[in-house]
């Protein structure tokens, strides 16, 4: 199989995509793992996770390096953050997740990484975590809650450095029953009107249905 | 004036000019964040006079301002490695999460939303199982397969021939199949098991009753314990129905009937939970809007009072909700 590295960190191995394994030996959700020159690769199915998903429909300047600081909203179990961890391996990942259930596995998977932070928190009250935060240098936020572009404002204003980058993934469905186009545009123009330039936006399909990416700059 | 933060390596205390002028370091800090100031804390803030603290006196405060934003000069300043403080980071973090999950999972409202869950998906399973019965059943006995008691003349009849007098002539006449022994033994179980299904619904629906009386009397009061006990497992906790306001409130529950009205095509709401409430079903319909949104502005109230320990005031705010104030 041919492996070459698409961006700093992040692999394409034949058809898919792949990150530099950070806990060899261990997957996090039964993604399969492959050697490539003396290293371990986790491969990363867009099916499963957002971002991946955004990488494959040609996502071109992810804003994320070795040593990034990311503030990731909605972490779930960790999967995708499994993989930032992966990428931002001298960096910190801070993973906000509201969900006892999922708030879980990801502080069994925080336990295995030295990057990965759990927080349990509600990320609309950042009163609840501000006080393990730092200046982050990316948000990334995947909620599926009405309130999500609120969310990311929020936390913006509190925790991202100017210059510093959004990934937003807006789900057209949680925030109301209406044609995704309008939402994602309401989305967008609330993002620019907050100072937010936007990069790029993406429609996932066919990965996902009616969500969009949309890839800022915060001028703060 | 100083400014202050609490963190991972203490409370640090930042003068006007943004200089730290002072730290108190924590034994666990683990214990220490997810509790209120410590002793030694309280001791400085005392000597120190004119000190704002972030997350007790204001938030956000510019002395967490200054530790976000200058993170790595304040390492300096301590002496301390980026490394050792990420470590530091990671190990209060992973004690603080566990010690939040544990909480969480203590909770009751953790319990109500699986009461409210199993509740639902019991109703579910029973109608679905009860439309089998029907069809099953009018194979044989065709001129009851409709009626309200079907669960029950199964159970305890099971054949045509068995049924009580008051059936009896339509059974002699009946269009139906004759079963097979075998088979209205299967039937009879099946219609069982429904029975069953009703009576763990109750039994769920009891305890859902009892405990959202205990966790949140006012709401239960003035809602009902059923659709009061929806709204928190909606919401997610009584504190975070607390801190909805009002026209939020109003509308939750419409999500999930929006999603099914999406996904099967049924009918589109126009309501959350609290429409199910007699108030607002037995006003005419033009005055439902206006004593939904009364409700729901009386319900925050009460949600309000239930989740930071208040008195049973439930009764007065009824007596405003029905004089229309
Ligand atoms: C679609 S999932 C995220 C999947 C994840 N990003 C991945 O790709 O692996 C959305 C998550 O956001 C969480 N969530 C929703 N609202 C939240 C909030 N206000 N604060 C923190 N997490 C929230 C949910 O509990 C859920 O786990």
């Amino acid at each position: 199989m041919r492996v070459k590295e698409l961006m700093p960190g992040i692999y394409r191995a034949g058809r898919e995509l792949a990150t530099v394994n950070l806990t060899p030996g261990r997957r996090v959700y039964g993604e399969r793992l492959l050697r490539h020159e003396g290293r371990e690769l986790r491969l990363w199915n867009p099916r499963r996770s957002k971002l991946a998903a955004a990488l494959m429909l040609g996502l071109d300047k992810l804003p994320l390096h070795s040593s990034s600081r990311v503030l990731y909203i909605g972490a779930a179990q960790g999967t995708t953050a499994s993989h930032v961890s992966d990428i931002a391996k001298e960096g910190v990942v801070y993973c906000v997740e509201v969900s006892p259930r999922a708030a879980h596995s990801l502080l069994r998977l925080a336990e295995q990484r030295h990057n990965l932070i759990p927080i349990l928190a509600d990320a609309s009250s950042p009163e609840e975590y501000a006080f393990l935060l730092e200046r982050v240098d990316v948000i990334y936020q995947d909620v599926a809650q009405p309130e999500m572009g609120e969310i990311l404002l929020k936390n913006a204003r509190l925790f991202l450095r100017k210059g510093g980058h959004v990934l937003y993934f807006i789900k057209a469905r949680s925030i109301r029953a209406e044609k995704p186009e309008r939402i994602f545009e309401e989305e967008i123009e609330r993002l620019r009107s907050a100072g937010v330039r936007v990069l790029q936006a993406l429609r996932l399909e066919p990965y996902e249905k009616d969500h969009m990416l949309v890839l800022g700059r915060w001028q703060g | 004036m100083y400014h202050a933060v609490r963190t991972v390596l203490g409370m640090l205390v930042f003068s006007e000019d943004g200089r730290l002028a002072e730290v108190v370091r924590y034994e666990k800090p683990e214990l220490a964040l997810t509790g209120g100031l410590t002793q030694e804390e309280r001791e400085v803030l005392e000597r120190l006079g004119e000190v704002r603290v972030e997350g007790v006196h204001e938030f956000p405060g510019r002395g967490g301002e200054l530790f976000r934003s200058g993170l790595r000069r304040v390492l300096e300043e301590l002496g301390m490695s980026e490394r050792e403080y990420r470590q530091r980071l990671h190990a209060t973090a992973v004690a603080i999460a566990r010690l939040r999950l544990r909480r969480a999972l203590q909770s009751r409202d953790m319990r109500i939303k699986q009461l409210v869950s199993a509740a639902e998906e019991l109703e579910e399973a029973q109608n679905l199982l009860a439309s089998r019965l029907r069809e099953w059943y009018f194979l044989h006995f065709p001129e009851v397969a409709e009626s309200e008691e079907l669960v029950e003349l199964v159970v305890r009849y099971g054949s045509r021939a068995e049924m009580p007098e008051r059936l009896r002539q339509a059974a002699e006449s009946s269009a139906g199949a004759e079963l097979e022994e075998e088979d209205m033994r299967v039937l009879r179980e099946f219609a069982s098991g429904i029975a069953e299904l009703r009576r763990l619904r109750e039994r769920v629906m009891g305890r859902l009753e009892e405990l959202m009386r205990e966790h949140a009397p006012n709401l239960s009061h003035l809602a009902g314990a059923h659709i009061a006990a929806r709204l928190v497992a909606a919401a997610g906790s009584l504190e975070r129905l607390a801190r909805m306001p009002a026209s939020r409130i109003q509308v939750l529950g419409a999500e999930k009937a929006l999603f099914r009205h999406l996904a099967r095509g049924a009918k589109p709401p126009k309501h959350g939970y609290i429409y199910q409430h007699p108030l607002v079903k037995g006003a005419p319909k033009r005055q439902r809007g206006r004593v939904a949104r009364a409700l729901a502005a009386k319900l925050a109230i009460a949600a309000r009072v239930d989740a930071f320990g208040g008195r049973f005031v439930a009764p007065e705010l009824e007596r405003r909700l029905r004089a229309g104030r």
